[in-house]
């Protein structure tokens, strides 16, 4: 795959265009590190944002923010603006935000319960018991997924029973099931083959009529081939945001030309 | 300056001649290691060794299921009965004894406690000694194969007048016992006796001590084990060392010697249940006693359980308390069943802190609000009596050694399980 395949699609950023998520001057500290420094970004509805960078440069720090994951680590500070649907997502309930804004992990990890109840599971928590819901939402969700022919058939059997590219769809059926806004991909498919890693692309092709992506990668190819924007990050900074076309074919930054043609040290 | 450069460090000539020395060394301090760690195999194998070569043959079936105490009966027969004839053939087998004067054969045989006794082996159909009487209640008694006669007082005629009188006791052995019966036509009184000396009573406040002190301990072990291995995690600020200084605190509990459990719980729990010691106030103090072992290891199964497993959940929208109750306690009951079959070996095999707060005494029929004592509790009286019984002791230690092997190997397998989880599958 080239890394100018997608050169013939014609799109520039839209300043008309709804935007999920504002992100205003973002600093985040663990402990006295500052992890990401004055991070301006829009994340806009119904597209697929790549967000890329060399390891440790803050893009998955960047992305928990986004439904605060990084609660949950200590010392972590964050100041600066962040806005999800024009809420301050600092003030939004953690709970609610992350119903809103879904995630799907690098290693996939179904819970060791069945596959119904993996998917369901988010729904539950927010407390709808009603079975033909439930049923309804599996199987939504499982299509959506493109997993649903496969496990129709044994939707009690384990999760953990599955292979792994189907663990990460069934990752992703359990977060599609919370019918959430915004899909946080944080480097979904490194831990899979490339049949399985190229079903994944394809769905996430599809899934942006509905949902909006932010997804993490190491792989250039893939950002080119699924996003229509991409951001790229070093060593906590934002050094360039633009469409994807325009990021691969003509990088504004010297750094951004230098990581894209791999004379990166 | 540094010749260090230019210098051979290991000389060919000069490391064979260290390498001999070296080798010898090496040998003391290898074979040293080989010998140690086979003392601690040579204690296990000699005691399981003693312990089944003196308790074997006391374990049966019927030890494990009669009662301790043996049941007894006064038998004796009606004046005008009496035995002159030799009117009865049977071929008795090797080791028994038969009285062809009154049909009834004996043998020598041991007790549950493995003290000589005479038991009868076989009585004639139509033998006078089948019309007994209970000389208590004076309903007709039939005497039985298997019976222990415990002692019998016999004359040599019906007179009392003229009679003279012999007594003779299972101790005397069962060719006296035939004898005795052969020389003598009337039967004045006996005392018979079937089973004793079992651990059935044992057994089941065994299961009963076992039963209520999980009752108790899971739920406070689970408990404690959860808040120290999820919420302790996000304590802040000048409450961060309790987590700490609780494992420390939980720690020192599980040093502390059973005795002094016992003492504690004496103190504590027998005003609770009324100042006499019951399988309750026993089975409190256990609970007290194993709860560390059971916050320890649930405290570890928990924290086994893949980090991403609960970061899913949480971003799936699910509280921590939700993650908590509906991911990772689930997955960690292998770990709290283990932990609780760890706790299971420790009470069954527990007599010192029971002595205080159970009691000793060895009861048939258990009901909890009594004392009585437990297996281990069973051994502790069997050896601090004045004739000491090795052999049923030895017999219990079978019973008790047998139940922790199972536990230890389904404590095992259940760890399996959880590695399962540690490898994050």
């Amino acid at each position: 795959m080239e890394i100018n395949a997608g050169i013939e699609k014609e799109e520039v950023i839209e300043p008309n265009q709804k935007k999920v998520f504002t992100v205003k001057n973002l600093n985040l500290f663990y402990g006295k590190k500052q992890a990401l420094k004055s991070i301006n970004l829009d994340i806009y509805k119904n597209k697929v944002t790549a967000l890329i960078g060399p390891s440790g440069c803050g893009k998955s720090t960047f992305l928990r923010c986004l439904n605060r994951m990084n609660d949950l680590i200590d010392d972590c500070k964050i100041n600066g603006e962040l806005d999800f649907n024009s809420q301050h997502v600092n003030q939004m309930n953690t709970i609610y935000l992350r119903t809103q804004v879904g995630m799907v992990f690098q290693q996939p990890n179904p819970f060791p319960m069945s596959i119904y109840d993996n998917v369901i599971y988010g729904p539950r928590c927010q407390g709808i018991k009603k079975k033909d819901v439930l049923n309804e939402l599996v199987e939504k969700s499982l299509k959506e997924a493109a997993l649903w022919d496969e496990v129709k058939d044994r939707l009690k059997a384990n999760g953990l029973a599955l292979s792994g590219g189907q663990q990460q769809r069934l990752c992703l059926a359990r977060c599609l099931a919370m019918r959430p806004e915004v899909i946080l991909m944080d480097e979904p498919t490194s831990a899979l083959d490339p049949i399985a890693t190229s079903k994944i692309e394809g769905l996430i092709e599809t899934l942006k009529k509905n949902y909006t992506i932010v997804i993490v990668t190491h792989n250039m190819q893939q950002a080119t081939r699924v996003s229509d924007y991409t951001a790229f990050f070093m060593l906590g900074e934002l050094i360039e945001f633009n469409t994807t076309n325009e990021f691969f074919s003509h990088p504004k930054e010297k750094k951004s030309n230098d990581y894209i043609t791999g004379r990166f040290s | 300056m540094s010749n260090i450069d230019n210098q051979v460090l290991v000389d060919q000539a000069e490391f064979f001649k260290r390498n001999r020395k070296r080798k010898i060394k090496d040998f003391f301090s290898a074979s040293s290691t080989y010998l140690f760690s086979s003392f601690s195999i040579v204690a296990l194998i000699a005691i399981v060794v003693f312990v089944f070569s003196k308790g074997w043959s006391t374990l049966s079936w019927d030890f494990l299921t009669s009662d301790y105490e043996s049941q007894l009966w006064n038998v004796e027969t009606s004046s005008s009965i009496e035995q002159t004839t030799n009117t009865f053939d049977y071929s008795p087998k090797e080791d028994e004894y038969f009285s062809s004067k009154w049909g009834i054969a004996f043998t020598d045989s041991t007790d549950n406690e493995s003290l000589a006794i005479v038991k009868v082996s076989y009585v004639d159909y139509n033998a006078n000694i089948n019309s007994l009487i209970d000389s208590s209640s004076q309903d007709p008694f039939t005497l039985k194969e298997g019976e222990t006669i415990e002692s019998v007082q016999l004359w040599t005629t019906s007179d009392p007048e003229t009679a003279s009188v012999m007594v003779v006791s299972s101790k005397d052995g069962a060719s006296k016992m035939q004898e005795a019966f052969d020389s003598c036509s009337y039967l004045k009184n006996m005392t018979i006796s079937t089973g004793g000396g079992g651990i059935r009573g044992s057994l089941i406040s065994t299961l009963y001590v076992i039963l209520i002190t999980m009752v108790v301990a899971l739920p406070l072990g689970i408990g404690g084990a959860i808040y120290l291995g999820v919420y302790s995690d996000s304590l802040k600020g000048p409450l961060k060392p309790l987590a700490k200084i609780l494992r420390n605190l939980i720690d020192m509990i599980s040093g502390i010697p059973s005795i002094v459990f016992g003492l504690v719980g004496g103190i504590v729990f027998l005003p609770l249940v009324g100042g006499k010691g019951n399988l309750i106030s026993g089975s409190l103090t256990l609970a007290c006693m194993i709860l560390p072992i059971i916050i320890k290891s649930t405290e570890e199964a928990i924290r086994a359980i893949p980090k991403n497993m609960s970061l899913a959940s949480l971003a799936l929208g699910a509280s921590e308390t939700q993650t908590t109750f509906k991911v990772i306690l689930p997955n960690s009951v292998p770990g709290i069943l283990a932990s609780a079959l760890l706790g299971i070996g420790r009470v069954i095999g527990e007599s010192a802190a029971l002595i205080y707060t159970a009691g000793t005494a060895i009861q048939d029929y258990i009901i909890p609000t009594q004392g009585s004592a437990t297996l281990a509790v069973h051994i502790w009286s069997l050896m601090s009596g004045e004739s000491q019984n090795y052999e049923a002791s030895c017999a219990i230690s079978i019973v008790i050694l047998f139940v922790i092997l199972v536990l230890n190997i389904l404590i095992k397998l259940l760890s399996l399980k959880i590695n399962r989880y540690q490898k994050g599958k």
